[in-house]
């Protein structure tokens, strides 16, 4: 490497949002579809949004998800921020992410890190039930 | 990306030198979104450092089936995280 550059600076092109990937070593495609799922939300209001409900679509995991009554409170404030929630099985890992946010936006909350544990842990749940 | 403590310590070092010399003292450096999300992590409790999560990098970041996500993105880093359901925590940047 050259004196003075370090191959940690921004690429040419890339753009200051940022994503961050929760992810689950696994092999993803054997799942497939059963762990494919995204939330959904009904919102009131378009200065002061609110939350009305929440719920998940997609595969198996999606009945468990939305039968977690912790995780649905914890979501009712997180997707304020977050926007939608997905889980998403690629080759060597399981993904879960939300929508890509700029730099000021990206803070972990502790509602934030509860909720995407508890969805980890029921991705795990449900590796363990068809392994 | 190869994230290495020897590499953040340059950076850093390579940054507040910028400074001294009165050049372009807001530089900005892809380490600080990795270390800005750690401070924020140990504040909240849990452990976590950079990682080269080399047993799940093969920048396939996205299945695809939600057709939404971006094809063009960049892999900023892994974060390593213990105690909890997931094994790693990865920044993309998009473009």
């Amino acid at each position: 490497m050259e004196q003075g550059k370090s191959s940690n600076i921004h690429a040419y092109g890339v753009l200051p949002f940022y994503q961050i990937h929760f992810i689950i070593k696994s092999n993803g495609k054997t799942y497939g579809e059963l762990l494919l799922a995204r939330t959904r939300k009904k919102v009131t209001g378009v200065v002061n949004k609110r939350i009305e409900d929440v719920w998940w679509e997609g595969g198996k995991i999606a009945d468990r998800l939305n039968n977690d009554t912790r995780l649905k409170e914890l979501l009712m404030h997180v997707l304020k921020d977050e926007g939608d929630i997905f889980i998403d099985p690629t080759d060597n890992a399981i993904r879960i992410y939300s929508r890509f946010k700029v730099e000021h936006e990206l803070n972990l909350s502790k509602e934030a890190i509860e909720a995407f544990n508890i969805i980890a842990g029921h991705v795990k749940q449900v590796i363990k039930e068809f392994e | 990306m190869k994230q290495k403590g020897s590499d953040i310590e340059h950076v850093k070092t390579h940054g507040s030198h910028e400074a001294e010399e009165g050049g372009e003292g807001e530089e900005y450096f892809d380490t600080d979104i990795i270390s800005k999300v750690i401070k924020q992590l140990k504040a909240l409790g849990i452990d976590a450092s950079i990682s080269d999560a080399m047993d799940v990098n093969d920048r396939q970041y996205y299945s695809y089936y939600f057709t939404s996500m971006p094809r063009v993105v960049t892999s900023i880093g892994y974060i390593k995280v213990e105690g909890m359901n997931f094994d790693y925590i990865q920044i993309l940047a998009r473009g």
